[in-house]
């Protein structure tokens, strides 16, 4: 997706939910720019990406996605130029205190500890972020776990857009993004489909699953639970706000678990789905008043 | 990195501490009070198969207390992949429409009224009729004296909302009584 395109839906998608829901107008504007300013680093990531990937079919078809072992310092100069655009906007927009915005700076200037950080971030070793945070000591380790994020971002973004048609080609049915193994954090029933036979009523309506890191979306199974694979129609459940049954509580009872879910049959124009998250955050307190805990935790799931 | 679903339930409940809007000192006052004025209800995807013809695509109803809301085509099943034709496509309304019949009724012959009856009555009279047409009807030989025991004036059209044991129980009623005509809606 070219940046102007990304700035455009991240734009649409944060002027619905202010007029939707006036009470989530703070929200936005504080934390609107921090998608923009991701969404105009796209094109000049792109630009200077080298090849991507390639795609080893039998790890693959294993179970592990396409960034499980791969060497990451090939991307290092995009998680710098990503760094060095981002960092001060996001200390802004965390308001985060002089110690820790230097700290921070220092850290994503020295290619070894971005890169240890990006491979703890892939390998989901988050022991790596609490011991690199007590290293740095003003920083606690979830807030440079989510600056690790932002900044990682972009880049895997391209990364997953530079893939295309060499992964779709390849089957991958499970709850974890095929490239950079992390978890969903939200999912959406794809749109109606054309078809040329005038008999029937058009079809669309198949889950993906939506990265809460690179943002690929993956095709998965709809009729069960993204998380444990429960397809028992008793213990599952779909909760909506009385009217508007396009945003979606997909709840499971067994496992105890559920993910938010958009229809874009019933969108138009279609969200962008990080953004999306954050005028959803009703429907997460319903979820978290049902003691449901969501599929990923994220900023706009996670309260106190 | 092998990761399948136990993995995948270890790494997304174990994940380091998250950053929370609380941290990064928003109040979330306006959106919980948003949120404390909505209705929010549950209901259950339950995937069926369409009645309507041998294709059996595959739809998925929502129940909610313990009424279908809406239907859908499975976008997981292969046949349909989604799609629908006009007749799947209005499983909700033959459903829940109001023109749907409820109670058995009759319209004596001549007559420009229906009238509510029994099921008893209902089945009585058409046991009646099958049993007089039969016996009237009824052809024990062909002209070449070849016993057959026909019955022509009678006819049976199946309907996809019957089973394969409820068709075979038809089927065998129908042969019993000699009836030779038979066809299913699915081929109209």
């Amino acid at each position: 997706m070219t940046s102007a395109a990304a700035k455009k839906a991240v734009e649409a998608t944060l002027e619905t939910i202010k007029q939707r829901v006036p009470a989530y107008q703070e929200l936005a504007d504080r934390f609107g720019p921090m998608f923009l300013y991701k969404a105009d680093l796209l094109d000049r990531l792109a630009a200077m990406a080298p090849p991507p990937p390639a795609v080893d079919g039998s790890k693959f078809a294993a179970g592990a996605p396409v960034l499980a072992g791969v060497d990451l310092a090939t991307w290092l100069p995009l998680f710098q130029e990503s760094a060095r655009a981002l960092l001060p906007r996001l200390f802004s927009i965390l308001r985060l205190d002089k110690a820790a915005g230097e700290a921070l700076a220092a850290l994503f200037v020295d290619p070894p500890l971005i890169l240890g950080l990006a491979q703890a971030r892939i390998e989901g070793n988050w022991k790596h972020f609490e011991n690199t945070s007590a290293q740095l000591d003003a920083v606690p380790a979830s807030v440079l776990l989510f600056v690790s994020e932002s900044v990682f971002s972009p880049a895997l973004t391209v990364i997953a857009d530079s893939l295309g048609t060499p992964l779709s080609s390849h089957s991958w049915n499970q709850s974890l993004c095929p490239v950079c193994g992390s978890a969903p954090s939200i999912a959406f029933l794809s749109f109606k489909e054309p078809n040329d036979l005038d008999h029937l009523v058009s079809g669309g309506g198949k889950k993906f699953l939506h990265c809460s890191l690179c943002g690929h979306d993956w095709r998965i199974k709809r009729n069960e639970c993204s998380v444990c694979g429960n397809d028992d129609s008793e213990t599952r459940e779909i909760m909506t706000v009385d009217g508007v049954n396009h945003e979606r509580v997909e709840a499971c009872h067994k496992c105890g678990s559920y993910c938010l879910s958009i229809d874009m049959r019933e969108c138009d124009p279609a969200p962008q789905l990080d953004v999306a998250q954050i005028g959803l955050i009703h429907l997460d307190m319903h979820a978290r008043k049902n003691k449901l805990t969501p599929i990923t935790l994220t900023l706009w799931n996670s309260f106190d | 990195m092998k990761i399948d679903r136990r993995s995948f339930m270890k790494l997304a409940g174990s994940g380091a501490a998250c950053l929370t809007l609380g941290q990064l000192g928003v109040s979330l006052t306006p959106v919980r009070a948003y949120a404390g004025d909505l209705k929010i209800s549950g209901a259950k995807e339950v995937v069926t198969v369409c009645p309507f013809c041998s294709v059996s695509c595959h739809i998925i109803g929502y129940v909610k207390e313990g009424k279908l809301v809406s239907t859908e085509g499975d976008p997981d099943y292969p046949i349909n992949e989604g799609s629908l034709c006009a007749k799947g496509a209005a499983m909700l309304t033959m459903t829940t429409s109001h023109h749907r019949l409820q109670k058995p009724l009759y319209r004596a012959p001549y007559s420009d009224k229906w009238e509510e009856k029994s099921w008893d009555w209902m089945l009585d009279r058409i046991a009646r009729r099958i049993k007089d047409t039969r016996d009237k009807d009824l052809i024990l030989k062909n002209a070449k004296g070849d016993t057959v025991n026909r019955l022509e004036s009678m006819f049976l059209l199946g309907t996809s909302h019957a089973g394969n044991e409820e068709c075979a129980i038809a089927h065998q009623a129908m042969r019993g009584l000699g009836v030779v005509h038979m066809d299913h809606q699915a081929r109209i």
